[in-house]
């Protein structure tokens, strides 16, 4: 018989937390709060099945090379346990850190990036500027030709940026935080969150009521259906994320090519497969489907940089939500107005790479009642207090 | 007066089991029922519709007519149907069946209904239950014309009830010519002596868990010894490992026999829309996520290869 | 070798189907071609690429089945017809009905098409086509031989056998999905679909009036959609299989009347 990854329980009738949502985020705070701060009582609620949302969906790029010292210095904190985290996990995570070009079309451009250098490298993060015969050199099959409208310019090159099989770690946390006496409930929907006095006594789901004294919500693209049963109100609004894989070939894009001009990023999988993906949709929506303008788009963008990908066979599309913030920075933050709620949201489209960093603060958060220091910038109350986070530049394609 | 002529078929010298499902249906409907067979050598079964409550049997025995073909038996329907005033025509589910159906609905410039699986019958007016969206919901249609309705029904719907003796009152209808444009130049028949899937009470099935031929043929005995159909899944017949005659699924053949034992397999839709009108299904595979146990009335999560030895032993024991 | 192909656009039978007050929930659904249709597709590319010739989509419906054909086009087809529609509920015989005043004055030696859509899982649409248009037809092929000064060898899945046939041109022909693997499209394919020549048609433009279309136009009526009766999943028996398969049996005797 073989082992479980993860157990199905019996719901208890209280926990000392619940976090809501069975993404990377949420399994993350769960190993973490059991890992770090012992704290094991602990129930994580997923309305379908774990990894559903933006955690199953993405495509799996993980880099550091962000714009404000807040964001980079988080996003680094989340590379280097994603360095650590097979070995932590006891799980092949298949993390390749084969580097990251983000390219440039434009003089505005390169000054972005430029910009953007200095700053990693001036907390200690390596990124640095390449001319176009230096990327051709390491993507021969790239175009740097002088085009019509796109030239590339140059492009901002991040060794330990790379790609890692996005359903291990989720599953690997999941197995992580169940070992460690964590209840992972599927199936699971939350329907209300029970505040009394100001306080957070417990939660209503579909499978009977809990009660709890802390709730952890973790659910990115659907966190407005969720604050809206504590009455918060967050400034965010949700897009659809388009992707789409190829067929598989042999290696030969041996690094993460993104372009931010053409809105467009891609990457080879372990399986031979191009992973491909865009900016949002323009409109807000909570629907999950693919659409052949999308498809189009990229497909003149992807042959702009490699025209010899003209042949390659598209085998599937698909999206995923994105819960965009005014300043593409994420939210993790206790809410004063609700005693033990706990908001963790605002990913838009630069989730998957801070799972880790937004775990483990989002755990030590909730064991010590405080805001740590590493996520002081990204409090819900930043919006009123105007002190944003501005990372529209490096987080996103499309400028 | 309401009155059904009944598209017959034979097949290895005996008429077809949705026949005689189609015939009992319109007796015990109490509609007048007449019934059209074409093929080559087969007057001899006329008495045996008549039995079943034809009470006529419009006959075309024709060598030509061996291997169906469009033209000539759409032309032969119409014959029939005019000839005998009939207001409604019925046809089975099988290839025939499908190919004739809105041939001779077109024919008679009216439209059809096809594969049904449930009717409710007030004289001519005709409401009727198809699956539809690969058998994940069913739609309730009716014709909305009063002329001729054409309808086919799914095979395995209704049961055949018992005859009683019968002689039949025949008539020869004559052979029309064959379209040139059509040329039937050979058939490539496959074994014949084992049990029709869309006939059978039992059909015993294998999927990708039998890992090649020889784990289908390992498996295939036990239909033999419980007297069911032998039916295997898309992925094994497109790996060749079986061939697809015996293929159960929405491409294969629709089957909805009383019992449905599933062995290694795991559940694809189209395979589901194939048996999901089994009465019982029964389900064994290592699996214990396959799809196929969110359907089956007894699930064995185990060992297809350990449990088929088990099975042949305990219906040996239940045969004696 | 011209060939034309109609293709259906339908939801995503793979994916979760709603139905709301008997009607099919279409907010939020993927539409996709119908899988045999584009076997069919796939059919009609191999046998141009051999024999030379274009292969020609035709679509019937709202604006969204525009999207559909430039799939089909991006796959390799050479254009497309949308017939843009939108007359509500028609069954088969108005489908057929509204092909063959498409089919009046085009050149075509075949008619290729899935046996059946995957929504309505009917297959009817294209044989009455075929006597609207006095064809012949041959359905459910699973190979296609030669293509000879007499005919087209084609094979059917019959039901006594596969079925070897000779067919003389022009004809309509439907697909058994076992003809073929349908190509993807490839990243060129779908680019260039879009400069494809996309013929668009109205009712109207084809001389039909409203009796000819719709629910008037057609022979038979959905009165509603719904959900079967879902199975509820069984008993399940885990452990050894000599006490496993002795329990089911058991039960299947008794509780289910298993008689062998």
């Amino acid at each position: 018989m073989t082992e479980r990854m993860w157990n199905n329980h019996e719901m208890l009738p209280s926990y000392d937390v619940v976090i809501i949502g069975g993404g990377a985020h949420g399994l993350a705070t769960a190993y973490y709060l059991a890992k770090n701060h012992g704290i094991t009582n602990v129930a994580v609620m997923e309305q379908k099945f774990i990894g559903y949302g933006g955690s199953g969906r993405n495509t799996a790029i993980l880099r550091s090379n962000y714009r404000t010292e807040e964001g980079i210095l988080f996003y680094d904190q989340s590379l280097k346990l994603y360095e650590d985290l097979a070995q932590d996990l006891d799980y092949n995570l298949m993390f390749s850190q084969q580097g990251h070009f983000t390219l440039g079309h434009s003089t505005a451009s390169m000054q972005a990036l430029t910009t953007r250098a200095a700053y990693n490298q001036a907390v200690g993060v390596d990124s640095t500027i390449l001319e176009p015969p230096e990327i051709k050199k390491m993507l021969p099959e790239i175009d740097i030709s002088n085009h019509p409208r796109y030239p590339i310019m140059g492009a901002l090159y991040h060794p330990p940026g790379g790609i890692i099989r996005h359903d291990a770690v989720v599953w690997s946390y999941a197995r992580g935080a169940d070992r460690r006496g964590v209840h992972i409930h599927q199936l699971t929907e939350v329907q209300d969150i029970i505040v009394e006095d100001g306080e957070v006594r417990g939660v209503e789901t579909s499978r009977g009521r809990i009660n709890c004294k802390q709730v952890v919500s973790c659910v990115a693209g659907w966190s407005s259906e969720i604050c809206k049963m504590v009455g918060v109100k967050l400034p965010l609004v949700t897009h659809p994320l388009q992707a789409l894989v190829t067929t598989d070939y042999k290696p030969w894009l041996h690094h993460v090519v993104v372009s931010s001009t053409l809105h467009i990023y891609l990457s080879q999988s372990d399986r031979g497969e191009l992973v491909c993906g865009n900016g949002i949709d323009h409109y807000p929506h909570y629907g999950m489907r693919s659409t052949l303008g999308f498809l189009e788009s990229y497909a003149a963008h992807l042959l702009e940089l490699f025209p010899i990908l003209h042949n390659v066979s598209v085998q599937r599309q698909w999206a995923g939500l994105c819960d965009m913030t005014p300043d593409y920075s994420p939210i993790i933050s206790m809410v004063e107005e609700v005693d033990g709620f706990y908001v963790n949201c605002g990913w838009g489209t630069w989730g998957f790479k801070g799972s880790p960093a937004s775990g483990w603060n989002t755990a030590q958060m909730v064991a010590e009642r405080k805001t740590p220091e590493r996520i002081a910038g990204f409090r819900h109350d930043r919006y009123v207090k105007n002190r944003l986070v501005g990372e529209k530049a490096a987080a996103s394609v499309g400028n | 007066m309401p009155k059904v002529l009944v598209v017959a078929e034979s097949k290895n010298g005996e008429i077809k089991k949705p026949t005689l499902e189609l015939l009992s249906l319109a007796k015990s409907q109490n509609l007048q029922a007449e019934t059209i067979l074409i093929g080559n050598d087969v007057s001899s079964h006329a008495d045996l519709l008549a039995g079943y409550g034809a009470e006529k049997v419009y006959l075309a025995d024709d060598a030509g007519l061996s291997i169906y073909n469009t033209s000539q038996f759409t032309a032969l329907v119409e014959d029939a149907a005019k000839q005998s005033g009939a207001t409604q025509i019925w046809l089975t589910s099988s290839e025939t069946g499908r190919d004739l159906t809105p041939r001779v609905a077109a024919r008679f410039g009216v439209g059809a209904l096809s594969d049904v699986t449930e009717l409710e019958i007030n004289g001519d007016d005709i409401t009727v239950v198809r699956p539809c969206m690969a058998t994940k919901l069913v739609q309730q249609c009716r014709f909305r014309n009063d002329g001729l309705k054409v309808i086919s029904i799914r095979a395995g719907t209704y049961e055949a009830t018992e005859a009683s003796a019968g002689s039949a009152d025949t008539v020869s209808l004559s052979i029309p010519e064959g379209d040139p444009r059509v040329e039937v130049r050979n058939i490539q028949v496959e074994e014949t002596n084992e049990i029709e899937l869309n006939e059978a009470s039992i059909v015993v099935s294998v999927g990708r868990g039998t890992g090649g031929t020889e784990g289908c043929e390992f498996v295939k005995p036990l239909a033999g010894e419980m007297g069911a159909a032998f039916g295997a899944s898309r992925a094994v017949c497109d790996a060749g490992w079986m061939p697809h005659k015996h293929q159960v699924g929405q491409t294969g053949t629709v089957v909805s026999p009383d019992f449905y034992f599933a062995f290694g397999i795991s559940g694809a839709i189209q395979h589901l829309a194939g048996m999901s009108g089994s009465k019982v299904i029964v389900a064994i595979n290592k699996d214990a996520e396959a799809p196929i146990f969110k359907v089956a009335d007894y699930g064995i999560i185990g060992d297809l290869f350990k449990a088929v030895p088990v099975f042949q032993e305990e219906v040996g024991k239940l045969k004696n | 070798m011209e060939i034309i192909v109609p293709i259906r656009q339908v939801p995503d039978v793979a994916l979760n189907i709603r139905v709301n007050d008997g009607v099919v929930v279409e907010d939020g659904v993927s539409f996709v071609i119908s899988s045999w249709d584009e076997t069919a597709i796939e059919g009609a590319l191999q046998m141009t690429e051999e024999l030379g010739g274009e292969v020609t989509l035709l679509g019937i419906g709202p604006q969204r089945v525009s999207e559909a054909l430039r799939k089909g086009l991006a796959m390799g087809a050479h254009k497309a017809i949308h017939v843009l529609y939108e007359e509500g509920q028609t069954d088969s015989f108005g489908y057929a009905k509204i092909m063959t005043k498409v089919m009046e004055g085009r050149n075509y030696d075949m008619i290729l098409t899935g046996k059946q859509a995957q929504d309505t899982d009917a297959g009817l649409t294209a044989s009455m086509l075929a006597e609207f248009l006095e064809l012949p037809q041959v359905t459910n092929i699973i190979r296609f031989g030669d293509l000879a000064a007499d005919g087209l060898t084609v094979y059917r899945k019959g039901d006594h056998g596969t079925e070897v046939l000779g067919l003389k041109l022009p004809a309509v022909v439907t697909v058994n999905d076992s003809l073929n693997e349908p190509r993807l499209a490839s990243m060129r394919g779908i680019m260039m679909a879009k400069k494809k020549p996309m013929e668009s048609l109205t009712p109207a433009d084809l001389g039909m009036n409203a009796e000819e279309l719709g629910l008037q136009g057609s022979m038979t009526e959905v009165l509603k959609f719904e959900k079967p009766e879902s199975r509820k999943e069984g008993e399940r028996f885990e452990g050894e299989e000599t006490e496993t398969v002795p329990m089911t049996l058991q039960k299947l005797v008794s509780e289910a009347k298993l008689a062998v």
